[in-house]
């Protein structure tokens, strides 16, 4: 027996909340929709059901591991034309690969420099060890976009060129004075806080894992809550689940504020300053 | 209007300052003092401090929130061959629950020896009514004989059998105890041979979920289903009287399955199936 009548529309919507809500970490994968900024458009529906304001948005409608430049320049077309109907919802992030870095410095200018992207997503093509990527980040720093770098480390083997958040500790002491997110804090988030604490220009991102208990108290508590930023790797992932890494956490509302918004808008401030937009 | 907007007040207010307060689903949340958690378990999960770990804060907890009965298993049965005294102090614990809203779930393996006795004296001494399976950490597989023996004994007894499908992200397991997830595809045939077991299946993600629904009979809870409005997705195509909440407390935030029921769009009649109807049926049917 299913259900087909409509739903029931007596509750009017808001995204009024407690907190404001800025989402580091989504994708317009997982979601309906036939094009970009259709996807965009119903995870803002929902964004506006659980009370986010703004989402940044990174890779295209298909997952690449290891973009070849043509494809580069797809995905990130993909994100400009979502973004661009979205302007005072979304920032996009240039998908960028440690295995295409002209190509990469490329699509920097084109996204970054020349376009309204703020900030650098780099995924799974290489290991953010190799010093073969520092051009980029050198560039990125430059344009003061912020630099995301995806982190796991599966028990169970990472893919070849995934980084883990000790990668990102060697790249982050190459580059002592800017700002590197470390994307799912390595998934096995008791290892990656423990790999990441030294460096203190190393963020701490909460999106991509199951909601387990005590991931944001031991993040907050080691790291320091200035460290700390929500995202919830949708549409892979709920926003709910993630969501509830902050709201569930024995934390005080000043403390999840800052996590849920306040670090994030501290690091895109310089660059959405320098772009004349205003938040 | 009024009373499906009192609730929903009602309802923000029970998350104690934690959510959002003018969050809002299209269909009116239960009201409180109607919740029934499936999944919550009790103890110390060896690799890790959880917060709430003790009966008390999470019975408080719980409370909070607006659940009035919580069905609680023990992660001390899921390493420990006494389970006969693991079920018994899961008892004692739960009496002893501030709020009275944690119900014991005895523990049975039945690949130990002589788990009828575990099996009669949860029943029995304890006046346990649901029982909790953990095939992965006890070694045993859902087509192994010893299994379909367990089903015929818990039907005999018209007990409710709930199945755990895996307690934590095989990606992110202690590398000296990796417990792979349950593999679900037998379930269906062993229930062809024993079409009245009362199956629950916790924690199983999307893709799990789809070697069971095919066999209608089967409930699932909604602790590990993930991806955007997910669970109006699954109830596309499967009907609502199957998912039940369950929040796998707590080991995950209490949240991440209550914020699951605002994300997806439901009607009215759905969320108050999935949040306390659908288990009570099932246990009393």
């Amino acid at each position: 027996m299913f259900y087909n009548e409509d739903k029931s529309s007596s509750i009017e919507q808001t995204m009024t909340t407690r907190f404001r809500i800025w989402d580091l970490h989504v994708h317009l994968t997982g979601v309906k929709g036939a094009t970009p900024e259709a996807r965009l458009g119903n995870l803002l529906s929902v964004a506006d059901r659980m009370g986010i304001e703004r989402l940044c948005v990174y890779m295209g409608m298909n997952f690449i591991q290891d973009p070849n430049p043509a494809e580069l320049r797809t995905q990130n077309d993909e994100v400009l034309q979502a973004i661009e109907k979205y302007p005072d919802r979304a920032f996009g992030f240039a998908y960028l690969s440690g295995q295409q870095i002209e190509a990469s410095l490329g699509e920097l200018e084109r996204c970054v420099a020349q376009g309204p992207m703020v900030g650098v997503k780099l995924w799974v093509a290489s290991r953010c060890n190799d010093e073969s990527i520092d051009p980029i980040i050198r560039r990125a720093a430059k344009l003061k976009a912020v630099i995301f770098q995806h982190t796991w480390k599966k028990t169970n083997g990472n893919l070849r060129g995934e980084s883990t958040p000790g990668d990102l500790v060697l790249l982050a002491k190459r580059f002592p004075d800017v700002p590197l997110i470390c994307g799912h804090t390595g998934g096995n988030w008791e290892i990656g806080i423990r790999e990441i604490r030294e460096m203190t220009n190393v963020y701490c991102d909460l999106a991509g894992s199951d909601p387990t208990a005590g991931f944001t108290e031991m993040a907050v508590s080691k790291l320091g809550v200035e460290r700390v930023i929500f995202g919830s790797d949708g549409g892979g992932r709920s926003f709910a689940s993630q969501l509830a890494k902050v709201h569930g956490a024995e934390l005080t509302d000043q403390q999840k504020q800052v996590i849920f918004c306040d670090n994030l808008r501290r690091l895109l401030l310089p660059i959405l300053d320098s772009k004349g937009i205003r938040t | 209007m009024k009373q499906r907007e009192l609730d929903r007040r009602t309802f923000a207010g029970t998350l104690g300052g934690a959510a959002v307060l003018a969050m809002t689903s299209k269909a009116a949340i239960p009201t409180m003092g109607t919740w029934l958690d499936c999944n919550v378990t009790l103890g110390q999960w060896p690799f890790r401090t959880t917060p709430l770990q003790s009966a008390a804060q999470l019975s408080k907890k719980l409370h909070e929130q607006g659940v009035t009965q919580a069905w609680a298993g023990s992660f001390e049965a899921i390493f420990q061959n006494d389970v006969q005294a693991v079920n018994l102090q899961l008892a004692r614990v739960c009496r002893e629950a501030p709020h009275k809203n944690l119900f014991p779930v005895a523990t049975i393996n039945p690949s130990l020896p002589d788990w009828q006795s575990d099996l009669v004296h949860a029943h029995e001494q304890l006046s346990m009514s649901i029982i909790r399976l953990y095939p992965n950490y006890h070694s045993y597989k859902l087509d192994d004989a010893c299994f379909e023996d367990f089903l015929n004994l818990a039907v005999k007894r018209q007990l409710a059998i709930q199945v755990v499908v895996q307690i934590e992200d095989d990606r992110t397991q202690s590398p000296r105890m990796q417990v792979p997830p349950v593999d679900l595809k037998p379930l269906a045939k062993q229930l062809h041979h024993v079409p009245t077991a009362k199956v629950m299946i916790l924690n199983a993600s999307r893709p799990q979920l789809d070697a069971i629904i095919p066999s209608e009979s089967i409930l699932f809870d909604i602790a590990k289903i993930e991806g955007i409005c997910a669970l109006e997705q699954i109830l596309e195509t499967v009907n609502h009287e199957r998912m039940v909440f369950g929040s796998h407390a707590p080991f995950f935030y209490w949240e991440a399955a209550r914020l699951k029921l605002q994300e997806s769009e439901l009607l009215d009649r759905q969320l108050d199936a999935i949040v306390q109807g659908n288990a009570t049926r099932w246990l009393n049917a």
